[in-house]
C-alpha cells in the first residue's frame, strides 16, 4: 500500500520518479524515524538507479541519531502514514536528492536525508546535524547544507513544499507539480545563487524530460557552469541545461539571450568592483559610463608618468640596474646577470652584519631600494616566490661586491644590461 | 613579470646613447609601458594584449603600415548590436580589439585591462617616486 500510494504520487509527479526503483525502498530504511512507517519516505529515493545501498548501509548510522532525539522532534512521524497531505514535500526531496545524487551515492544521500528531515522537523534542531554532515561530502552538498540552514532558503525552498513546515498546507502545493518544480528552481535561483545552475544541469540529465534545453557553449568562462560541471554526470556532453523559467517563454531563442544576459550581467558586476566608487552606481548604463571614463583617466595617467619619467631618466642608469637586480632575484633566483648589481642586493641583506663595506655613494640609494623593492613587489605579486634564495647567494656575492667596489660603476651596468637585454621576450623592440 | 619587462625596457631607454628628446623618450617610454603589460602573465592570453602588441608593432614599422594592416574581422557588424547600451561604441575604441568582440567578451576584456592598466599605472608612479626621492 506504501508502494501503490507512492507509485501513485509519483504518476502525478511526472516522469520524476522511476518507479522500478520502489521496491527497492519497501524495506525500512534510514527514513524510518522521520516517516515512522516509511511511507513518504519511499518515494523521494527511487529516483537514482545508481544508488543500490539505499536501505541499511545508511539506515544505521542515522537511525541511532535520529532516534536519539525525542520523537517530537519528528512531527510527520504521525502525519505521514497517512500519506497523502505530505507528498507533495517530496518533490523537494526528489530535487535535492536528484541534485545530490550526482555526486556521491552515499554520501548523497545522507545529506539528503538530513536535508530532508531538517526540512521537514524543526530546523533547529537538526541544523547542526546537517552541517556536520554536509560539511562532510564536498562543495555541492556544503551548498546543500548551507542552504538548507539558511532559515530563509529554508523557507524559500520549502515555500512551494509545505508553506511552512504545515503539513496540510502542502495538499495545496502538491496539485502543481510543473509549476512547483519550476517555481522551485527559480526560488532556489534567487537563494542559491551559483550553484544552481550545475544543480539545474545535473537535474536535468537525471530526469530526462522532453523541457526545453539550452545548448549553451560549454568552454564559456561562465563562473556558474563550472562548479557543477565537475560532478555532474552530463550525459548530453559539453551543453549546460538551462530550464525555462515559469512563465517564460521557451523559446530557444529566448533562453539564449537570457543566459546572455545573465554573463552580461555578471560581467558587470565584476567590473563594478574593479572601478573604484561604483559600487553605489546602479544601472548598466551609468556604469558603462563610469567604466569608459576609468579607463580613459588610467591611459591618460600612462601618459602622463610617460612623460614624467622621461624627464627624470638621465637619473635613471644606475638606479634601473640596481632594481633591476633585485627584480631578477627575487622574480626568478637568477643571478647569472647581476654580477654587477649586486651592491644593493648587499645592503638590505649584510648592510647589519658588514657595514664596513658600504662604499660612500651607494648609502643614497638605499631609500628608493626598499620602497622599491615593495612597490615592484606588490605588482608582481604572483611572482614571489623566491625570497629565499637570496640568504644563500649572499655568500657568492660577497666576491662580487669585492669586485663592485673595486671597478668603475659606469663600466659595469653597460654590460649586463646587455645581458639583461638579450633575454627578455621578442615582442618588444626599440 | 610585467614590472620585469618593464624595468628591462626602461633600463634599455636610458642606456640609449645618443639621448633623445623629450617627445622622443616619451613615446619611447610609453611604448615600453603597453608592452610590458600586453606581456604579463595574466594577460597574455587575452585578445587585447595579442592587439596591443599587433598595434604596437605597426607604430614600429611605418614603411608597412599599409600591408599589415587588415580588415577588423566581421564577427557581428559593429552597427547592428541592438541591446548593446550606446556607449558600448566608446568602449571598443577604448580597449585594443574591442571592436571585433562581442559585447560579452568585451566586458570580460575590459576588466583584464582595467587590471593590467592599474598595475602598470601603479608601477610608474612608485618608479617615480624612488626615482626623484
Amino acid at each position: 500500500m506504501d508502494l501503490c500510494e507512492s507509485n501513485g504520487l509519483e504518476k502525478r509527479n511526472g516522469d520524476r520518479i522511476d518507479p522500478q526503483l520502489i521496491p527497492q525502498f519497501g524495506a525500512p530504511i534510514g527514513m524510518v524515524p522521520v516517516s515512522g512507517a516509511g511511507t513518504g519516505t519511499a518515494s523521494p529515493f527511487p529516483l537514482w538507479p545508481g544508488m543500490p545501498n539505499l536501505s541499511n548501509p545508511i539506515a544505521e548510522p542515522f537511525n541511532p541519531g535520529m532516534l536519539n532525539q525525542s520523537s517530537n522532534k519528528f512531527p510527520y512521524s504521525g502525519v505521514l502514514p497517512p500519506g497523502l497531505p505530505n507528498f507533495p514535500s517530496e518533490p523537494g526531496f526528489i530535487e535535492r536528492a536528484a541534485r545530490l545524487s550526482c555526486f556521491s551515492a552515499n554520501a548523497g544521500f545522507n545529506g539528503l536525508m538530513n536535508n530532508s528531515i531538517s526540512n521537514q522537523a524543526q530546523k533547529g534542531e537538526l541544523n547542526s546535524m546537517n552541517i556536520g554532515s554536509g560539511s562532510s561530502h564536498g562543495n555541492q552538498l556544503k551548498n546543500q547544507g548551507s542552504i538548507e540552514n539558511n532559515s530563509e532558503t529554508n523557507e524559500g525552498a520549502e515555500d512551494k513544499i509545505s508553506n511552512g513546515d504545515n503539513a496540510n498546507a502542502n495538499g495545496d502545493s502538491s496539485q502543481n507539480d510543473s509549476g512547483s518544480k519550476k517555481r522551485k528552481r527559480t526560488n532556489q535561483d534567487g537563494a542559491m545563487g551559483q550553484g544552481q545552475a550545475s544543480m539545474k544541469s545535473q537535474e536535468e540529465a537525471g530526469k530526462q524530460t522532453s523541457e526545453s534545453k539550452k545548448e549553451v557553449d560549454n568552454s564559456g568562462s561562465k563562473n556558474t557552469g563550472k562548479n557543477g560541471k565537475d560532478a555532474a554526470d552530463v550525459p548530453k556532453g559539453d551543453y549546460i541545461h538551462v530550464r525555462a523559467r515559469r512563465g517564460q517563454a521557451t523559446n530557444s531563442h529566448s533562453l539564449a539571450e537570457r543566459v546572455r544576459r545573465e554573463k552580461i550581467s555578471e560581467r558587470m558586476k565584476y567590473l563594478q568592483e574593479l572601478v573604484p566608487g561604483c559600487s553605489k552606481v546602479t544601472g548598466k548604463a551609468v556604469m558603462l559610463d563610469e567604466i569608459i571614463n576609468y579607463v580613459q583617466s588610467l591611459q591618460r595617467q600612462v601618459e602622463f608618468l610617460s612623460m614624467k619619467l622621461a624627464a627624470v631618466n638621465p637619473r635613471l642608469d644606475l638606479n634601473i640596474e640596481t632594481l633591476l637586480s633585485k627584480d631578477i632575484l627575487q622574480g626568478r633566483g637568477a643571478c647569472s646577470s647581476t654580477v654587477g648589481f649586486t651592491h644593493e642586493m648587499f645592503h638590505s641583506q649584510l648592510l647589519p652584519s658588514q657595514p664596513g663595506l658600504l662604499p660612500p655613494g651607494l648609502p643614497g640609494m638605499l631609500n628608493p631600494s626598499d620602497p622599491f623593492r615593495r612597490a615592484i613587489n606588490t605588482p608582481l605579486s604572483a611572482m614571489n616566490p623566491f625570497k629565499d634564495p637570496n640568504p644563500q647567494m649572499s655568500t657568492t656575492w660577497q666576491d662580487e661586491l669585492h669586485n663592485v667596489m673595486s671597478m668603475n660603476f659606469a663600466t659595469n651596468p653597460p654590460l649586463s644590461t646587455q645581458e639583461i637585454a638579450t633575454k627578455p621576450s621578442d615582442g618588444f623592440q626599440l | 613579470m610585467q614590472a620585469l619587462h618593464f624595468l628591462q625596457a626602461l633600463a634599455r631607454i636610458a642606456r640609449a646613447a645618443p639621448k633623445p628628446a623629450h617627445s622622443a623618450r616619451t613615446r619611447q617610454i610609453r611604448h615600453a609601458a603597453y608592452a610590458s603589460m600586453a606581456h604579463s602573465s595574466r594577460s597574455s592570453r587575452r585578445t587585447w594584449s595579442r592587439a596591443l602588441l599587433h598595434r604596437l608593432r605597426q607604430r614600429q614599422r611605418p614603411g608597412r603600415l599599409l600591408t599589415v594592416r587588415r580588415r577588423v574581422r566581421i564577427v557581428t557588424p559593429i552597427t547592428s548590436r541592438p541591446e548593446e547600451p550606446a556607449r558600448a561604441e566608446t568602449l571598443r575604441q577604448l580597449v585594443p580589439g574591442g571592436r571585433g568582440m562581442e559585447y560579452c567578451n568585451l566586458l570580460e576584456e575590459t576588466a583584464d585591462y582595467v587590471q593590467c592598466l592599474r598595475a602598470q599605472v601603479q608601477l610608474m608612479q612608485t618608479l617615480l617616486d624612488a626615482f626623484s626621492s
